[in-house]
């Protein structure tokens, strides 16, 4: 592996950080039906970060089960088949029923001509099942059980790529996490779906609906996808979040929740070899399953360039997209280095321009790998202008700096700055248990190896400025790119 | 092991509620390890010409972190300069220093990684320089000579305006924070330094020597505390603290004496409009109290069993078990320096409004009505007790609450302390502070929502809550333009006089003025002719009668209030709605006439067009045009705020058909144009004058 010496002494001192010396702090390895665990040792304090990434994101979703991923994230703190209930073998009989009464109130409502009446009697008999069904819960076991036994930082997300779940707790209770975390993805309960799925819609008005930058970035990955399912926002439509079942949720969960889909990471103050016995314990029971069904949809080609306006009463935002490349290709961490040369920091070209002498944008920035990197996705720019400029200004701009250096117009010097941010960047990662063991996980679990982390920094200083030149040539064309934006109603041509 | 036995309990109660229970459950019988011994790692402190330093060294990472706090923040600023603290964290930075200025600065940092950083809140400020330890040396001079020779040059301070005035323009785009907002406002009272905000006359007034003049008050070492932490020299670090930081001078510490707050406890329901909601946003409460209350720990276990994770009582009730939010919290706040409020708030779905808030309240009530259970109390206890080691996780935070700690006053054990009180609490104790210190008959409520979707439920609110006052969010317009064209007043003034002379044909009194006509407006549902019989009162009082094809209506102002009977049924009419009628009352050319002499008039535009345009600040704050050859008005154009729209809409009414009687000249046709588009036009038939 080779590395460009920089004049500074930097590269030489997060040389020696990088990975020989991260080396001797991990351990992996692999339970026989394909579970793969990280174990990095820290130990700063008596306390230990968990997490659970699984390979599973809302990409993966089919048609008319959009948010079905995140669904099922939520679903996974209403307990088990022996946490959250009073009485598992009468629960599941009800839950059956309610399953089967919803879907019919469904399948109704849904027809091309509902009958009224018969909606409302179906609808009374799923709410009578419902509240039956809530006789058995015992409301948030699960979360209390860990709460109570120190836990901190309680939560999980689902992207366009991945699901991942984590929490901390003081390191002499490693064997809770594992005992409680492979029961609840060995015997998942579809506990409160219904009431469940009342919150996530309320999430859906939090993140989406009334927020104008939230609304934008939905209909703006709608618009700049055909066919490839980054085209739909983790969440969900809400049509899909509603028509969801349990049954979905289930086989969803059989699909993807296997072993070889799922990588363990923990930081902090743990034995390694406590760590192996555990995972043997909890995990290796797990079946090893099918492998999950692999996206297949390849995004066609772009015929021109797609542009669209949202008019309503908030401020204007702007975002431009160009379809790129997944994490994966070799072209990515090229892509990594121009966001840099681009947005990041205040000696960026675009935040010098803009923001500093320019002054038409109150903020600017941009980054490749949108909405996931797993698959190609879009690099993604985006600008607030500062009131009274319009965002034809801005644009003019982003794309004078991209065709400046599509002309080779880039010193080395800035590819330098952003290298030695970027190195910088993951050493200051390290410091946090949190923040460690999600990186790894993902890493790993996406990459193939957690070294990725640090080998992209050694790719990173093989890129020119010729490869910048190419990279903005090849991707960076008007026919493949979307331009969305927010803007303020008002003229009169506003409903027209 | 009394947690042990508290949790068995729990689990033989559920057990004995049910004949068929489940087998082995994955979290009982494991056997944990005593916790591992821990030592808190050791913070130095020294003090060195007036600076109090704090130094915790560990040499994980070759990293050092520089964290510099300054007595003193917003809450210093006058109330005509609010945003002179935050402007000058920001200029701090961005303008750079003698030696390194502006860009020079972010290329040195940037070359190496590196970031210094300056910012100041409501109570103190803060600077903080991240390097990698080989940079150190080198550039803690750099550090401390930004932050005691900042340049400040004037075309940063005008780039932190024009953002900031972006950020003014854009800040009732997020409804949580609108919500937050305008509930501290409700607490703490409009002008209070602990609610008001940043306007754009406040923001005009701040120059470049208030700056200067904020920075050399603060920035004196026996006003700063310095800690470093990271893997520093032992053996050097105080020598280089104490030669890059001699250049301060001692000074005086500004004087921490925060205002009080004279609060009254006072029911009231509260609303603001928002039409691109589909959600409400509620919050509830009234005032906090101390950080020294006797009762704090009692009160910390109590916020606990309402809003602590998932397992607080809000987390369970409103969000899982009802469905009603994502998010819901609550907390009784106890700052050191100032009183903190309680609140309880959440985001619930427009339908869904009432029913959130009311479950919300619900779970604050039950504290007061029944006792939580000893084992509710003994699991909450255990949660605070078992993530206590989580406090020393990052040497980071261990260093920035120690510092921040001793600048409070707060005792070197008052954690500790606190935890032993928590042992203490009793089931009596949280009864007791909840009946004591939540007052939910006195709660302000806000709701920031869409008027359109939750106008019935407001109307239930209103049976509970007594009737609720409209919050008015519109930001209120810059007077930028006012200053920039202040040599041209006297013109101003001219062209008003002779705009009168032409509408009034004697300067007489005139008392009223009545108008008959017809007007008519543009709905969703097509246009609609009204007849319309007015009498207005100057400068405060309007009577109208109008008659449509459906029916007559008679709207009453007088006394600020307004009424609009129709059928013998009587309504009261929105605040909002009066002042916008009384202010249109006042942009009539009428009007304008009779008082040009005490208006703040100003001369745009007297060149090659055919209008003479002139601005009328004050609260008039309109812009004028005037026929060049006849003086008789053109046009106005305003910016109102729509309550129903819950925007800022731009407003131009047009003048023609002039017509003498009475001895003054009336506009008969007038068009009024909302954002460009016509809204209406009113056709007069006749006048009279009283």
């Amino acid at each position: 592996m080779g590395f460009v010496f920089l004049t500074t002494g930097i590269a030489l001192t997060l040389q020696a950080q990088s990975i020989d010396a991260i080396e001797q702090k991990v351990t992996e390895f692999t339970l026989d039906n394909g579970l793969t665990v990280i174990v990095i040792q820290r130990n700063i304090a008596p306390v230990a970060s968990f997490v659970t990434h699984v390979n599973v994101g809302s990409v993966n979703e089919e048609i008319g089960k959009t948010g079905l991923t995140h669904v099922f994230e939520h679903m996974a703190f209403q307990g088990s088949t022996s946490i959250g209930t009073t009485n598992w073998e009468e629960e599941q009989v009800v839950l059956k029923e309610l399953d089967d009464a919803y879907r019919k109130w469904l399948f109704e409502n849904r027809s091309s001509s509902p009958d009224e009446e018969k909606l409302e009697e179906l609808w009374t008999e799923f709410i009578r099942l419902r509240e039956k069904a809530g006789e058995y819960v015992v409301n948030n076991e699960f979360s209390q059980i860990v709460e109570r036994e120190g836990a901190v930082g309680l939560n999980a997300f689902v992207s366009a790529d991945e699901t991942a779940f984590f929490y901390s707790l003081p390191q002499h209770k490693t064997e809770l996490w594992f005992a409680l975390e492979a029961d609840r993805f060995s015997n998942p309960v579809m506990r409160e779906f219904y009431t469940e799925k009342e919150v996530i819609m309320e999430e859906r008005r939090d993140r989406i609906d009334n927020v104008p930058f939230g609304r934008l970035l939905e209909e703006f990955i709608s618009t700049a996808f055909s066919a490839f399912p980054y085209k739909h926002h983790p969440i969900g439509w809400p049509s899909d979040i509603e028509a969801v079942t349990i049954r979905d949720a289930m086989a969803f969960f059989e699909r993807h929740y296997v072993p070889s889909n799922i990588t363990i990471s923990i930081a902090g103050d743990v034995e390694p070899e406590h760590i192996r016995r555990y995972a043997e314990e909890y995990f290796g029971s797990m079946p090893a399953g099918e492998t999950p069904p692999r996206v297949m949809t390849v995004e066609p080609p772009q015929r021109g360039e797609r542009r669209f306006v949202i008019e309503e009463e908030s401020q204007p935002i702007l975002l431009i997209g160009y379809h790129s490349v997944g994490m994966n290709h070799p072209d990515a961490v090229v892509m990594d280095l121009l966001s840099g040369v681009l947005f990041d920091g205040r000696t960026s070209r675009l935040y010098r321009r803009l923001v500093t002498d320019e002054q038409k944008a109150l903020q600017i920035g941009g980054f490749n790998g949108f909405p996931g990197s797993r698959y190609p996705g879009l690099f993604l720019i985006y600008a607030v202008p500062n009131q009274g400029v319009g965002l034809d200004e801005i644009e003019k701009v982003v794309y004078e700096e991209l065709d400046r250096i599509r002309n080779g117009d880039v010193a080395t010097e800035e590819l330098d700055r952003v290298r030695t941010n970027a190195r910088a960047s993951v050493l200051r990662g390290l410091a946090s248990n949190q923040g460690m063991a999600l990186n790894f996980a993902q890493a790993q679990n996406q990459r193939g190896s957690w070294r990725s982390i640090f080998t992209d920094l050694d790719e990173m200083e093989m890129v020119t400025v010729d490869d910048l030149q190419r990279v903005v040539e090849t991707y960076f064309r008007k026919s493949s790119r979307t331009v969305g934006s927010v803007q303020t109603i008002n003229n009169t041509d506003s409903n027209r | 092991m009394k947690y042990l036995f508290f949790f068995l309990l729990s689990v033989l109660l559920t057990a004995c509620g049910t004949t068929n229970q489940v087998a082995q459950r994955p979290h009982e019988n494991l056997e944990f390890s005593e916790p591992k011994a821990f030592s808190i790692p050791e913070i130095e402190r020294f003090r060195y010409n007036g600076i109090t330093f704090f130094l915790l060294q560990y040499d994980e990472l070759p990293l050092v972190n520089v964290n510099v706090i300054v007595n003193g923040g917003a809450w210093l600023n006058p109330a005509d300069k609010v945003g002179l603290a935050s402007i000058t964290g920001t200029v701090l930075r961005s303008g750079g220093s003698v030696q390194y200025p502006e860009e020079e600065l972010n290329e040195l940092l940037e070359n190496r990684a590196a970031s210094m950083e300056t910012g100041f809140g409501l109570v103190t400020g803060s600077a903080q320089m991240n390097v990698l330890i080989d940079d150190f040396d080198e550039l803690l001079p750099v550090f401390t000579d930004l932050l005691k020779n900042p340049l400040f040059p004037q075309e940063r301070l005008d780039l932190a305006k024009t953002r900031q005035r972006t950020a003014i323009s854009r800040r009732n785009e997020d409804a949580s924070s609108v919500a937050s907002r305008e509930f501290q406002k409700l607490i703490y009272g409009e002008n209070s330094v602990y609610s008001r905000i940043i306007e754009y006359e406040t923001l005009e007034n701040i120059t470049r020597d208030d700056l200067i003049r904020f920075h050399q008050k603060t920035y004196q070492g026996s006003n700063m505390f310095v800690g470093v932490v990271g893997d520093f020299n032992p053996d050097m670090i105080r020598e280089q603290l104490r030669k890059a930081f001699d250049i301060f001078d001692e000074g005086v510490p500004v004087q921490m004496d925060l205002p009080g707050v004279d609060y009254e406890f006072d029911e009231g329901l509260f609303f603001a409009n928002k039409s691109d909601m589909n959600q409400s946003q509620i919050r509830m409460g009234h005032i906090g109290g101390y950080r020294d209350n006797p009762d704090y720990a009692a009160l910390q276990v109590m916020n606990q069993i309402l809003s602590g994770g998932f397992s607080g009582r809000l987390m369970q009730e409103v969000r899982t078990r009802q469905g009603l939010a994502y998010s819901v919290y609550g907390s009784y706040g106890s700052n050191v320096r100032y009183p903190g409020v309680f609140y309880a708030g959440l985001s619930t779905a427009a339908e869904n409004t009432s029913e959130g808030l009311k479950a919300t309240l619900e779970e604050i009530r039950r504290l007061q009505d029944e006792p939580v259970t000893q084992q509710e109390l003994d699991e909450t206890k255990e949660r605070i007790f078992n993530r206590i080691i989580f406090r020393y996780d990052s040497y980071g935070r261990i260093l920035s609450e120690h510092m921040s700690n001793y600048n409070l006053g707060l005792p070197e054990d008052a954690f500790e302390q606190y935890i032993e009180d928590v042992h203490e609490v009793t089931v009596d104790d949280i009864y007791r502070v909840a009946n004591k210190y939540l007052q939910p008959d006195q709660f302000k409520i806000l709701i920031v929502g869409n008027k359109s979707l939750v106008e019935e439920q407001l109307q239930d609110l209103e049976g509970a809550f007594g009737s609720y006052t409209e919050v008015d969010i519109s930001i209120p317009r810059p007077v930028s333009e006012r200053a920039a064209i202040e040599g041209d007043q006297e013109a101003g003034r001219e062209f008003l006089e002779k705009m009168a002379d032409v509408i009034l044909d004697t300067r007489q009194e005139i008392d009223s003025v009545e108008y008959r006509g017809t007007q008519q407006i543009q709905t969703p549902q097509g246009e609609m002719a009204l007849n319309v019989h007015a009498i207005a009162v100057y400068p405060d009082q309007l009577t109208m009668d109008i008659s449509t094809p459906m029916g007559s209506q008679r709207l009453e102002i007088a006394d600020g209030q307004g009424v609009m009977k129709m059928g013998g049924q009587e309504q009261a009419l929105p605040e909002a709605m009066v002042s916008s009628l009384l202010n249109e009352l006042k942009k009539e050319p009428l009007y304008l006439a009779l008082h040009h002499t005490g208006l703040e008039a100003y001369l745009l535009e007297a060149g090659d067009g055919e209008n003479i345009t002139i601005y009328i600040g004050g609260e008039l704050d309109l812009t004028l045009n005037i026929d060049k050859d006849t003086y008789l008005p053109a046009e106005i154009t305003y910016s109102e705020f729509d309550q129903s729209i819950g925007n800022d809409v731009s407003i131009t009414i047009t003048f023609d058909n002039w017509t003498s009687g009475d001895g003054v000249r009336i506009p008969y046709l007038q068009k009024r144009y909302n954002n460009g588009e016509q809204a209406s036009q009113t056709l007069l038939e006749e006048h009279t004058i009283h």
